[in-house]
């Protein structure tokens, strides 16, 4: 099993990288790409600065801490995004009949959708929520071995939870050809919702964020450990392992996709 | 003028047919506007006196604003620049109108469909679940009303703009796509403009976004009464006029320069 996933991985590399050879040829156009995802993506950081300097710490939270939320939260959804380039053209893909020949190759399809194209202007997000959370920790110091595990272990899991929604999307897209944009709810609302601590939220959303869609295990469990808020309700060993679940979520994505290649029929 | 009027009629009954995405788009802005209320009550739950907005008017502005989005460009006008790349705008240009206005009531049309086809039921819905209130006074909702017009004229107006400037300046949107969330901050579609900082609020007031959303919202809700009122319509008619008469300025350089090549 794991030669067939270096296999998958190798090929997903070599298309992705032939996606950003043909990128780096118009530099201009790449620069102010990577530098306009960048800026999109701070407003989210720059309402959360205005919302602290009008109200003071949100729900006990300072700038520094809620930067640490936001910090993992955007970093996650935008390396996702980064990766999983190719998936949200998945419909594009399926009318031109190009996904019914990616299904002849002997390699994951997944692998090969998510390959078909490398946006690299979204490397802007990535660096800017990385220098946000960055930032974060410094403001808060005591970053210790302990410490740097954690944040990686939370920016594996929300990674893989991103992917699974981008790709629980696109097996979506099998039985629904339209209204796919509402899943953009799930990725870019869940980065608004997980940059705030959870109790700030309503019950049912806070269920929501746990349970259902696991972002806040992903960023506000994470911190809680980060920031040494643990003991109120939350165990050190639950809320530290909690991004387990991201990848867990990505797990159950599979599953979805499975589901919906075996409902695909080829389109001629 | 009758020209105009019916390519713009024209342009925003094509745009109309476009309900799937409509639907979509109305459970998106609820599901947004939930998590922006949320976020927002629980800042006000903290008890900070007077934070340049009362709760109720900030709470209409999250959903009027979830409403109105579409108001606020988010490119440049797409059948201008691809009407550049593609030299389409030969087409254009041999009819026997102006070109500025030709292309200005379509993106007028375009604009005005699908904000039309989210904002009605939207708000009934957000009556229906009781997290909107009317507008205060029927004065209000007649400033509204003609704020929104404005709005939508403007609108039309920056993104026409965008795409005369990306296209004559060399090919590059680097403009539009780096003012982009400038305009997007500055309309008030991440957060109420009032809830700025002081030391800001100046500068917010003379740049020409707020007119695309902010203005019209702060109408419905009376947090714009009496002389501000005035103003800030004010505000958006000499905006208007700026914009309009830069892009027929855009226009007229731009065709003295222009070459179509084919035959």
């Amino acid at each position: 099993m794991f030669s067939a996933l270096r296999h998958d991985w190798r090929v997903y590399r070599l298309a992705a990288g032939m996606g950003l050879r043909a990128q780096l040829h118009h530099r201009r156009a790449f620069a102010f790409g990577i530098i306009a995802q960048g800026l999109i993506a701070v407003t989210d950081f720059i309402a959360i600065v205005i919302l602290i300097m009008r109200f003071g710490a949100i729900g006990g939270w300072s700038l520094p801490q809620l930067g640490l939320l936001y910090g993992l939260v955007a970093s996650s959804l935008s390396l996702a995004l980064l990766l999983g380039s190719g998936i949200g053209d998945l419909d594009g893909l399926v009318r031109n009949g190009e996904f019914d020949r990616i299904r002849t190759r002997p390699c994951g399809s997944l692998w090969l959708v998510a390959g078909s194209r490398f946006e690299v202007r979204r490397l802007g997000r990535v660096a800017q929520g990385l220098v946000v959370l960055a930032w974060a920790l410094w403001r808060i110091g005591s970053v210790d071995a302990a410490a740097v595990m954690e944040v990686a272990a939370a920016l594996l899991g929300g990674g893989a939870l991103f992917l699974g929604l981008q790709v629980i999307q696109a097996s979506a897209g099998f039985w629904f050809q339209d209204g796919l944009e509402v899943f953009n709810v799930f990725s870019y609302g869940g980065e608004t919702l997980g940059a705030y601590p959870l109790p700030i939220f309503q019950r049912w959303l806070q269920h929501l964020l746990l349970g259902v869609i696991p972002i806040a295990a992903i960023s506000y469990l994470p911190a809680l450990v980060l920031t040494h808020r643990c003991g109120h309700g939350w165990p050190t060993i639950l809320a530290a392992s909690a991004p387990l679940l991201g990848v867990a979520f990505f797990g159950v994505s599979l599953v979805a996709w499975r589901c919906g290649l075996r409902r695909f029929g080829a389109t001629g | 003028m009758g020209a105009y009027w019916l390519h713009c009629t024209l342009c925003f009954r094509a745009a109309l047919s476009q309900r799937a995405a409509a639907v979509a788009g109305i459970l998106t802005q609820l599901a947004f506007g939930e998590l922006r209320v949320q976020v927002l009550m629980a800042c006000y739950a903290l008890g900070v006196a007077a934070p340049g907005m009362s709760r109720t008017a900030a709470m209409d502005y999250i959903w009027l604003g979830q409403a109105f989005l579409r108001l606020v460009p988010m490119r440049p006008d797409e059948d201008l620049a691809d009407a550049m790349r593609t030299g389409a705008l030969a087409n254009d240009l041999c009819r026997p109108v102006d070109a500025y206005w030709w292309w200005w009531s379509r993106a007028i049309g375009r604009v005005a469909a699908p904000t039309l086809l989210r904002c009605v039921p939207l708000i009934l819905l957000c009556f229906a679940l009781g997290v909107l209130r009317p507008p205060q006074t029927l004065g209000c909702a007649l400033a509204c009303l003609d704020m929104l017009v404005l709005a939508l004229l403007v609108s039309a107006a920056i993104r026409v703009a965008l795409a005369l400037i990306g296209d004559w300046s060399g090919g590059s949107n680097a403009l539009a796509i780096l003012g982009m969330p400038v305009i997007w901050m500055l309309a008030g579609i991440v957060l109420p403009l009032p809830l700025f900082p002081p030391q800001v609020q100046q500068l917010v007031a003379i740049l020409p976004f707020r007119a695309l959303l902010d203005s019209p919202l702060r109408a419905w809700s009376g947090d714009l009464h009496g002389s501000a009122l005035g103003w800030a319509m004010l505000h958006q008619v000499v905006w208007l006029a700026v914009l309009v008469g830069f892009g027929r300025l855009l226009t007229r350089r731009g065709l003295t320069r222009l070459t179509i090549q084919g035959g």
